[in-house]
């Protein structure tokens, strides 16, 4: 079981992630509807999370921006992308910052479990 | 697709009533079409000449297409073919109005011809429409767009038909200077294009309907989380998009989708309004190209 933060600026794509996560036997100990609350959010918990899903299409700040300060200011704490936008671009800039995966939206449940699961299972 | 398409201008026009085609649709999910339906509608064979192998085959214990081949009416290659097309939904409506006596074998070309001429259709693209294909179905209705508008068309059809109602259907698509809506979720798409994508909703329990379908009763508890589902649904569409656009060299980036709750307008010198019938209620799909457009609400 790991601990989870889910950064989305979609309310239902956060309880769906989180249900799902949750169904999967991890903890989601925050979530954000955006990269500035997730950073904001890190800088407050005293237990930082094992793992984060980052969406990358958000306002205020996006998932590409927060990944990069996270990675900077919290290197232990991975970071997969979950985001409707699977450009390459997009895709290869969020690896070359230091994310782990990229799971595109629409997603099945069972990826994001497996895909989660590669890197948490050991938590 | 092309069943629910073509039931509905069936209603439209008074052939069937609502009870009827329920009755139909209740049918045509216990559906096997019979090889002669599928000739007929094919054109292969005319309804006399299924009547006739089908007398034979009550004499002999024979398979239709064994008889239709041996009788000279098909070929080894014609039966494969038609085999292929025993689940295809619109010929299991077909089968299924046929079988409850609601609509003659023989009408059918006729209704058929009606719904071409009024529609203006080809006879090749009513061909393209009774494959069902999604991809084969909406180019139809699009025709006339630019090609990433197409693509965008194609892929919103395709998902809603994945992850929503695999029954949508599109109608008619027109083009307006203002289309009123009750409730909007849009998205915005710049890059090599500037493109409004939106879905505008008339009715909360449809709305509600289409998101409990995407996101799950159990995450969908009112209309705030209605319009969310919508944006996200429009967000995973033109996700979609760009990483195909992305495979072609065009560059499509996506701003964060928005929700309107209130009515409003959306304004521009060419609106497309791309209808489509999801979850038994109608939605809008609205698109502007490259060009300015605003949003006013209230």
């Amino acid at each position: 079981m790991a601990k989870i933060m889910v950064v989305d600026d979609s309310k239902i794509m956060r309880k769906i992630l989180t249900g799902t996560l949750t169904d999967a036997g991890h903890e989601v100990i925050k979530d954000a509807a955006n990269g500035k609350d997730a950073l904001d959010a890190l800088e407050t918990m005293e237990i930082k999370p094992d793992l984060i899903t980052l969406d990358i299409t958000m306002p205020v700040m996006d998932g590409i921006e927060a990944l990069k300060n996270i990675r900077e200011k919290y290197p232990d704490v991975k970071v997969v992308m979950v985001s409707a936008a699977g450009q390459k671009s997009k895709v290869l800039e969020a690896l070359k910052a230091g994310a782990l995966d990229f799971l595109q939206k629409p997603f099945e449940k069972e990826d994001v479990v497996a895909v989660i699961g590669k890197f948490v299972n050991n938590a | 697709m092309f069943d629910r398409l073509f039931a509905d201008y069936l209603v439209k026009t008074g052939r069937l009533n609502c009870d009827q085609l329920d009755r139909i649709y209740q049918d045509q999910q216990k559906k096997y079409v019979r090889l002669g339906v599928i000739a007929v509608s094919e054109k292969l064979m005319t309804v006399e000449e299924v009547e006739e192998v089908n007398q034979l085959q009550a004499l002999y214990d024979k398979r239709f297409g064994d008889i239709a081949v041996s009788e000279g009416y098909l070929n080894e290659e014609q039966v494969s073919r038609l085999l292929a097309l025993q689940g295809n939904p619109f010929l299991t409506f077909m089968q299924a109005a046929i079988d409850s006596d609601i609509i003659g074998a023989g009408e059918f070309d006729d209704l058929l011809k009606e719904f071409q001429k009024e529609n203006n259709f080809t006879l090749m693209n009513i061909e393209e429409m009774k494959s069902c294909q999604v991809d084969r179905i909406v180019p139809i209705f699009v025709y006339k767009e630019p090609e990433l508008v197409k693509k965008l068309c194609g892929v919103m059809i395709r998902t809603v038909s994945r992850l929503i109602d695999n029954h949508v259907f599109i109608r008619k698509p027109y083009v307006e200077k203002s289309v009123d809506f009750e409730a909007l979720a849009r998205q915005e798409l710049n890059g090599d294009h500037h493109i409004l994508t939106a879905i505008a909703g008339d009715a909360d329990d449809g709305m509600m309907k289409v998101a409990v379908a995407f996101a799950g009763a159990e995450n969908v508890s009112d209309r705030d989380d209605s319009l969310d589902a919508l944006c996200e649904l429009i967000n995973c569409v033109n996700g979609l998009l760009a990483t195909e656009a992305s495979n072609d060299d065009v560059d499509v980036d996506m701003d964060a989708p928005m929700a309107e709750g209130n009515k409003g307008k959306v304004r521009g010198e060419n609106v497309l309004v791309l209808p489509f019938v999801a979850c038994g209620r109608e939605f809008k799909m609205l698109i502007t190209y490259d060009e300015d457009y605003e949003v006013v609400v209230g």
